[in-house]
């Protein structure tokens, strides 16, 4: 065919199939119309909601309402077909037992038990904590951003306060036998379960231990490795499922560090003092990493096996990429929708945190995912400037807003405070800001600088850790078509 | 008739319907990630848990419907028009589908989409006091000289193009779509794909170089 096709009318010339193909492939409505859509129905079907998030895992029970004298009967009829079912199948086919709950429907009956605690996770796992500097467990003790990092406790303490205080526990307790194994983890480790398991071996049930009571007990050694975030990141790209991950983490690693109190959740720690730690939820199939910055769940196997989706998944694991919602809030629950699996995590994942790369590996797959450089990371990789090199603070950025009259004065201005951006593009520049000593400090802030040339832009990006919201703070510039110059980016060498 | 749809049978729920509101259970408990809901499964929840079944066939279904729609629509109507549409087709399956003997649940869900979307249209058209063909199958996409059998080609061109798009791999697959059928911008589809706007534009503009060599291997020039 010499005449050339336009590749827009080509594709509205679909036929059915193909756009079966598409709607199935391919996001046809964004989040935020999908919801004015969900809402739209349901308001018209007049069910009703616990909540406004479109995941909501629990409904208020209001069957549609076709009159009012209507109401009484079907509320009547649905409880009663419902215990119909029940007894049914308990008494004829033993089925397995299922708890008899309109407010916890059958269908998350595995969540049932641990849906306020995912609630509660859900607010508590707040956005990540102002930036470090990107190698900071290699920084001395001079490095001023880490004092601000560990006073970043309080969601922290939140999440922790639901039952993972125990976690942090160090008393000397019983050692348990029970071990993370990955078929039981799939059926739920209960209490009762774990009781009998350590009756046969005659040792106490769920407790708190470290690893050197382990190590005291004979139940590990004192080189046993323990789990690093690289390798596990690794193999979670292979896993399908939370009880493959149990016993990958089983068999590698043995004995958990704690078992919590009630024997639901399982920690393997990732340093010696337990503030770097992977959480294993026993009866929700799900895990998580929890540093002393953030937490955030982990992912497994990504929907599709192309090298961009393995990348986004590593990068996720790792805690580089954040998971942002669609109005771009941090350490969206993406969980909710899928315990262990997210199936599209690489149409979601968005936020850098530039403080959790931490080596050039991480450098190599954020320049492969993203298209950009790292610059600041491989130069301290490369040992040409210290991880203590003066990184931009947010109220330098600030007075750049506040005297500069065009985004060039803005970007030539940051450039001659901290000369090696987190990220150079074409066109693009990031910096991670230090909020120390400023109105947010706590949150974690980016200026982003970018344009073309007609027009260019600045702002900063602050997650408010505390709401886990975003907010923007805009530069304004003087008169419009005001291109950026991009010789002051290529100039960075 | 407009019976409590979610009433059915309940001697025949109880019976077979069992069978199967307990087969989704353990396929629930013992499911993997990532498994989508078969349309047994929708239609069971449909009857038995009316919110349930609305938000999984919501799940399932509303892109699909929303990209029939859009497709039909995306001349002639605003992005308000087309949610409505999307909602009126999702929220006439879930109060009038059969939920025993209504067939193919995908294929119920096309078909009310592309005719509540030309009934849209038609309607868009007669307020614009438009002259359109009797037969709406035909208001769309077509000009009135173009035959059945370019439509085809049309088609069948259509469905080659669709598969080099995909050969790309994600996520330059995902921006030409978004781009060429979806008729979004870059700034619309960064939000969407959660990227940088100008990543996003530089991406397409390689990616349409990528597709265009690869049509080209099949002698067709964009």
């Amino acid at each position: 065919m010499d005449n050339k096709i336009d590749l827009q009318e080509v594709l509205r010339s679909a036929d059915d199939s193909t756009l079966e193909r598409i709607a199935e492939d391919h996001i046809a409505a964004d989040e935020a119309t999908s919801r004015r859509i969900c809402e739209k129905c349901m308001a018209r079907l007049d069910l009703g909601r616990s909540d406004d998030e479109g995941a909501s895992e629990t409904f208020s029970a209001e069957p549609a309402r076709k009159s009012s004298f209507l109401r009484p009967a079907v509320l009547t009829a649905l409880g009663a077909a419902a215990m119909a079912v029940f007894i049914y199948g308990l008494a004829g086919m033993k089925a397995p037992e299922i708890k008899q709950d309109h407010e916890q429907p059958v269908f998350f009956t595995e969540t049932a038990a641990a849906t306020e605690k995912d609630g509660e996770d859900t607010s508590g796992m707040k956005g990540s904590s102002p930036d470090n500097s990107i190698a900071s467990q290699k920084v001395t003790d001079d490095d001023t951003t880490s004092a601000s990092v560990q006073d970043n406790t309080p969601d922290v303490t939140a999440v922790n306060g639901q039952g993972g205080n125990h976690s942090q526990n160090n008393s000397s307790s019983a050692v348990a036998s029970t071990k993370a194994d990955g078929s039981q983890q799939h059926n739920g480790l209960t209490a009762d379960n774990s009781d009998e398991k350590n009756d046969e071996h005659g040792d106490t049930a769920s407790g708190n231990y470290t690893r050197s009571d382990k190590i005291a007990a004979g139940e590990s050694t004192a080189d046993t490795s323990r789990p690093d975030i690289d390798e596990i990141a690794d193999h979670l790209v292979g896993f399908n499922t939370y009880a493959e991950l149990a016993a990958y983490m089983s068999d590698e690693f043995g004995h958990p560090d704690v078992i919590g109190d009630d024997g639901v959740t399982l920690e393997y720690w990732l340093n010696d003092d337990g503030s770097d730690k992977i959480i294993l939820e026993t009866k929700v199939w799900r895990a998580r990493r929890k540093t002393a910055e953030k937490q955030y769940y982990l992912s497994g196997k990504p929907k599709n096996d192309d090298r961009r989706s393995l990348i986004t998944s590593k990068l996720y694991n790792k805690g580089i990429i954040a998971i942002v919602n669609s109005e771009n809030y941090v350490n969206a629950d993406v969980a909710v929708m899928n315990p262990f699996n997210s199936d599209h995590i690489e149409n979601f994942a968005s936020w850098l945190d530039m403080s959790m790369i931490s080596s050039e590996k991480d450098v190599e797959m954020i320049e492969e995912y993203y298209d950009f450089e790292c610059l600041r990371a491989k130069k301290i990789f490369s040992g040409e400037i210290s991880p203590s090199s003066h990184r931009l603070t947010f109220n330098e950025v600030m007075e750049l807003f506040d005297k500069c009259g065009s985004v060039n004065d803005v970007l030539a201005g940051a450039l001659n405070s901290q000369h090696y951006p987190d990220i150079k593009g074409k066109g693009y520049v990031m910096y991670t800001l230090d909020t120390a000593g400023s109105k947010y400090a706590g949150d974690q802030a980016r200026l982003e600088i970018f344009g073309d040339s007609g027009n260019s832009y600045a702002y900063i990006n602050i997650v408010r850790k505390e709401k886990n919201e975003l907010e923007r703070i805009n530069f304004c510039y003087s008169g419009k078509q005001c291109g950026i110059d991009t010789g002051l980016i290529d100039d960075i060498v | 008739m407009n019976r409590p749809y979610f009433l059915g049978n309940v001697q025949q729920l109880t019976l077979s319907g069992r069978m199967c509101i307990m087969k989704v259970i353990m396929r629930i408990f013992f499911r993997k990630g990532g498994d989508q809901m078969t349309d047994s499964e929708i239609v069971v929840m449909m009857k038995s848990e009316p919110e349930k079944g609305f938000r999984m066939l919501f799940d399932e279904y509303h892109n699909y419907v929303y990209t029939i729609v859009y497709n039909i629509l995306r001349n002639m109507a605003d992005s308000r028009d087309i949610e409505e549409c999307v909602a009126d087709v999702i929220s006439d399956v879930m109060m009038n589908y059969d939920t025993l003997h209504g067939g193919s649940l995908k294929a119920y869900i096309g078909t009310a989409a592309k005719h509540k979307a030309i009934d849209i249209s038609r309607s868009i058209s007669r307020k614009a006091a438009k002259n359109i063909p009797m037969d709406g199958e035909f208001v769309y996409g077509l000009a009135s000289d173009v035959n059945v059998e370019e439509e085809v080609g049309n088609a069948e061109l259509a469905r080659i193009v669709y598969s080099k798009i995909e050969e790309l791999g994600s996520p330059d697959s995902e921006i030409l779509i978004q781009k060429f059928f979806f008729d979004r911008n870059s700034a619309e589809i960064a939000k969407i794909l959660k990227m940088n706007p100008i990543t996003v534009r530089s991406r397409c503009s390689r990616a349409v170089k990528r597709l265009r060599g690869k049509l080209a291997e099949l002698d067709i020039n964009i």
